[in-house]
């Protein structure tokens, strides 16, 4: 069974936090869970490991990011 | 968990928790069916920090990897890498794993014999050269991944059963001139702090590394800290790349590469000149001149005067950057009764003048004070990550014997003949070379023969398409996991177990010894490197007549390696393999006691009563055990505190217990830009791979994020030489040349290109400088500043 979903921490550059909410809210299979102290907490889902695997790559691409963590990435579709 | 959620609900339940408490927010983690798997504590082998990993297994296989929340190295946290641990046993990429040992056939090709073959070859073929040429004719050339105990058997079998010091390792090219620089300053190697000088610094300076993308972890703990007090903390980086780091940083100072020498003696004449001084630990330290023993002792005054030709007016045109920006920067550097942090990796240590670069910045922590205290010091990032403890501790190198020992001195000799039960006799008196000078022995036949572990120095020594030709001329033995460029030039390749199909322990950054357990068996007939340094050494021993290893076991070889380590500065002897085991990140050196609570010593350097005058406290708890906030070595060996600098390394010279300020005069790199020559090649790592790619290249998703090696431009050379984004560009420097597309950005500094080595098939290291004077005075060479021309292909 697929089920790619994962957990991660988007760090946003200094005062780039809301250009960085916005850009994260238009991309499909992505849920921001909350803004913490230390980053914003964003769930990711898709049908395959691939498409979860570009968004993550699309994320850690911007330039308005310092750091994207995954923190969770879902066992069972680990080849 | 409500037995109503489905299991689609339950893992993004799961995602969001863990997502939530690592962003900051108040939820308590919970992992999905982890009922399923067996999970055991490791170790990260991806980086230099060692992040803790606990590693699920199913049916066999390495399935998932979580960051270990009970670590103090990453509090959980892994980054890319780290998460794609699992991908790297299993193959990618068009290549397997290496599975059966295989030996080269007249034709070329490669013939898969049996483990009892190929150990009889190597062994037969070391020992006739031995008994012909002498000892000096064999070599080993290991690697910071392999783990210590392998290591330390390498290094007992080449200097204690054959008797050379040809021992060499990839640490040579990249920790060599950090070891240089903290000789030079304090009598002894590795740094005085830890990792959690992070959460408590007031002010990162951060030269030559690129820690977002290298050692994404720790960054993070800069991260923390700097959302934590925006105003308060500050971040310089000083870097001539736009690197991310860079774009974090409240300052950038962007100097022309192979100018950062006048840059810190510009910061270090501003603190002197606006008394930033921290005059109570100048007590602790003196000043000399340039490197080594012999220079002559100064006093302040006599430094502010060596220090006048270096004001940040006079330097600015040659380094590029403004004064005032220096002059800001030591401010904050120097801010009295805030604390400062420095990093820097490769683009300080792979530098003609890495040795100085690296005493230059820790001049700056002793003149301030900036050390010894909490979130203060001077703290050199590894690459590999048990570069620190299988080659800087274990001695794995030429000069070196385990314990910080040097090989040179007839005392150090005697007492580690005494544990290895050898004659002293039969151990080499005198270093031969440094790395790339192992490797000139080899192209000019006096090494015949060559042992070469865990690395792949086809693709990273500088100037490498000279020594893949001695390579496949010599007698090569490669042992590896993965078929690479140096596997294409053995005569005999053994297939090695890796991680955790294996044992062993690791020394990072931060003085700090992990345990990596073996949790699955290796693929096909692959073995530990263990395994195959004893089978070797047992057969080598015989035909020469001489004691073998005595040591079965990775533990038994742990346990008298730590014999070598009681008593020195980097004393292991309390990290005993059950408290390796049983805590979550290790142990600190020094840590002479083997009370199973005590994991070792988080500050270097001083007393208890100065850590109680400093923290207010003399230990810190973790989730199990304690560290002390003071030097348990001045405790044990009685030296007397508050602060004591060991100073005892003939490097160093007197006087004993202070550290050394050097005054070194600025220079450029070795190799600069010239009229036919105009730019400066720097190369380095990126995000997603690491090092030669042997491992990062097959994991897909790595892969898929960066493919090939590129060269970045910045906007206005492309601008002047006609180039678009993705042309193709040919880059040549005096000793070869590449085709590279084109990355135009604004990460290059005009006169500079950067191009990445991960790429076997783009080897940039065949313009990389070997030049033995363009090395630092460690014998480390150059990949960060060497003359090359840019065009259009
Ligand atoms: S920071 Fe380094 S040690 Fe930590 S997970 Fe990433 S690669 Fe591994």
């Amino acid at each position: 069974m697929n089920l790619p979903i994962a957990g991660a921490v988007v760090v946003p550059m200094p005062r780039e936090e809301k250009k960085v909410k916005s850009l994260l809210k238009k991309l499909k299979g992505v849920e921001i869970k909350g803004v913490g102290s230390k980053g914003i907490a964003i769930v990711l889902e898709a049908k395959t490991t691939e498409d979860l695997e570009s968004i993550s790559k699309k994320i850690e691409k911007w330039n308005c990011v310092i750091d994207f963590q995954l923190v969770y990435f879902n066992v069972e579709d680990i080849k | 968990m409500s037995m109503k959620l489905s299991r689609r609900e339950f893992i993004k339940a799961s995602a969001t928790a863990i997502a939530m408490t690592y962003a900051g927010l108040a939820v308590k983690p919970v992992f999905a069916k982890e009922s399923e798997l067996k999970f055991g504590r490791s170790q990260c082998r991806f980086c230099g920090t060692g992040c803790t990993v606990l590693v699920g297994i199913k049916d066999g296989k390495v399935v998932a990897v979580k960051g270990d929340a009970d670590s103090p190295v990453n509090f959980g946290r892994l980054c890319m890498k780290g998460y794609k641990l699992p991908e790297i046993l299993y193959g990618g990429g068009g290549k397997k794993r290496l599975t059966k040992p295989l030996i080269r056939q007249e034709d070329g090709s490669f013939k898969e014999v049996s483990w009892e073959e190929a150990l009889d070859l190597i062994a037969d073929t070391f020992v006739d050269n031995i008994k012909k040429f002498g000892p000096d004719s064999v070599a080993w050339y290991g690697s910071g991944q392999n783990t210590t105990e392998e290591a330390y058997a390498a290094n007992k079998l080449f200097k204690g059963i054959i008797g050379t010091a040809n021992v060499e390792g990839n640490p040579r090219l990249c920790m060599a001139s950090a070891v240089g620089g903290y000789l030079n300053t304090f009598g002894t190697d590795e740094p005085a702090g830890s990792y959690d000088d992070l959460d408590l610094a007031d002010c990162f300076f951060i030269i030559g590394a690129n820690m977002a993308e290298q050692h994404p972890m720790l960054f993070r703990r800069v991260i923390d800290r700097k959302s934590a007090y925006p105003d308060r903390v500050k971040v310089i980086v000083a870097d001539p790349r736009y690197t991310p780091t860079a774009r974090y940083a409240d300052l950038h100072l962007q100097f022309k590469s192979g100018t950062d020498m006048y840059l810190l003696n510009a910061m270090a004449q501003v603190i002197i000149d606006e008394d930033l001084v921290d005059h109570e630990h100048l007590k602790y330290c003196t000043f000399k001149k340039e490197l080594g023993s012999s220079g002559e002792l100064m006093n302040l005054e006599e430094f502010k005067e060596f220090l006048k030709d270096y004001t940040p007016e006079k330097v600015e045109s040659i380094t590029g950057v403004k004064a005032e920006d220096i002059r800001l920067a030591a401010s904050w550097f120097a801010r009295k009764g805030y604390s400062t942090v420095s990093l820097w990796t490769m683009g300080l240590n792979q530098r003609t003048k890495g040795v100085q670069l690296n005493c230059q910045v820790h001049n700056l922590h002793l003149i301030t004070g900036k050390i010894g205290k909490p979130g203060c010091d001077s703290l050199s990032l590894t690459g590999q990550p048990n570069a620190c403890g299988g080659t800087r501790e274990q001695g794995g190198l030429t000069h070196l014997l385990p314990g910080h020992r040097l090989l040179a001195n007839e005392e150090h000799r005697r007492q580690i003949a005494e544990i290895w039960g050898y004659p002293v006799e039969q151990l080499p008196t005198k270093p031969t070379g440094p790395a790339v000078n192992m490797f000139m022995r080899l192209e000019k036949g006096d090494i015949k023969a060559i042992w070469i572990n865990t690395t792949n120095p086809a693709q990273s020594l500088p100037n490498a398409d000279r020594y893949r030709e001695a390579m496949r001329k010599a007698f090569t033995v490669v042992s590896d996991i993965y078929p690479d460029r140096t596997t294409e030039v053995a005569t005999a390749i053994l297939p090695s177990a890796m991680w955790v199909e294996k044992e062993g322990v690791m020394g990072q950054t931060d003085r700090r010894s992990q345990f990596i357990p073996k949790l699955i068996d290796p693929p096909g007939e692959a073995k530990p490197d263990f395994w195959q340094i004893k089978e070797v050494a047992k057969r080598i021993a015989k035909k020469l007549g001489r004691k073998d290893l005595g040591f079965e076991t990775e533990e038994e070889a742990w346990n008298e390696y730590r014999r070598c380590t009681k008593g020195t500065d980097v004393d292991l002897w309390g990290a005993t393999r059950e408290k390796l085991k049983a805590h979550a990140g290790g142990v600190q050196w020094p840590c002479p006691s083997t009370d199973f609570d005590n994991r070792g010593s988080n500050k270097r350097f001083i007393s208890k009563e100065y850590a109680k005058k400093v923290f207010g406290k003399t230990t810190k708890k973790y989730s199990t055990g304690y560290v002390t906030l003071y030097d348990q070595h001045l405790e044990d060996k009685k030296l007397e505190g508050p602060v004591n600098y060991y100073g005892t390394n003939p490097l160093h010279g007197e006087p004993k217990g202070k550290a050394l300020i050097r005054a070194v005069n600025a220079e450029v790199d070795f190799e600069m830009p010239d009229k036919e020559y105009p730019y400066v090649l720097n190369t380095g790592r990126v995000i997603e791979h690491w090092h030669t790619g042997t491992m990062t290249m097959r994991v897909r998703l790595l892969r898929e994020l960066n493919p090939e090696a590129y060269v970045e431009i910045s906007p206005q050379d492309a601008d002047r030489l006609g180039i678009k984004n993705g042309q193709n560009v040919r880059i040549t420097s005096p000793r070869g040349s590449i085709v590279l597309s084109a990355w135009i950005t604004d990460r290059a500094q005009p006169g500079m290109v950067f191009v990445p080595w991960f790429d076997e098939n783009k080897l940039i290291n065949d313009l990389t400088v070997d030049d033995p004077k363009s090395w630092s005075k460690a014998g480390e060479p150059n990949y960060k500043v060497c003359k090359c021309k840019v065009e259009r292909a």
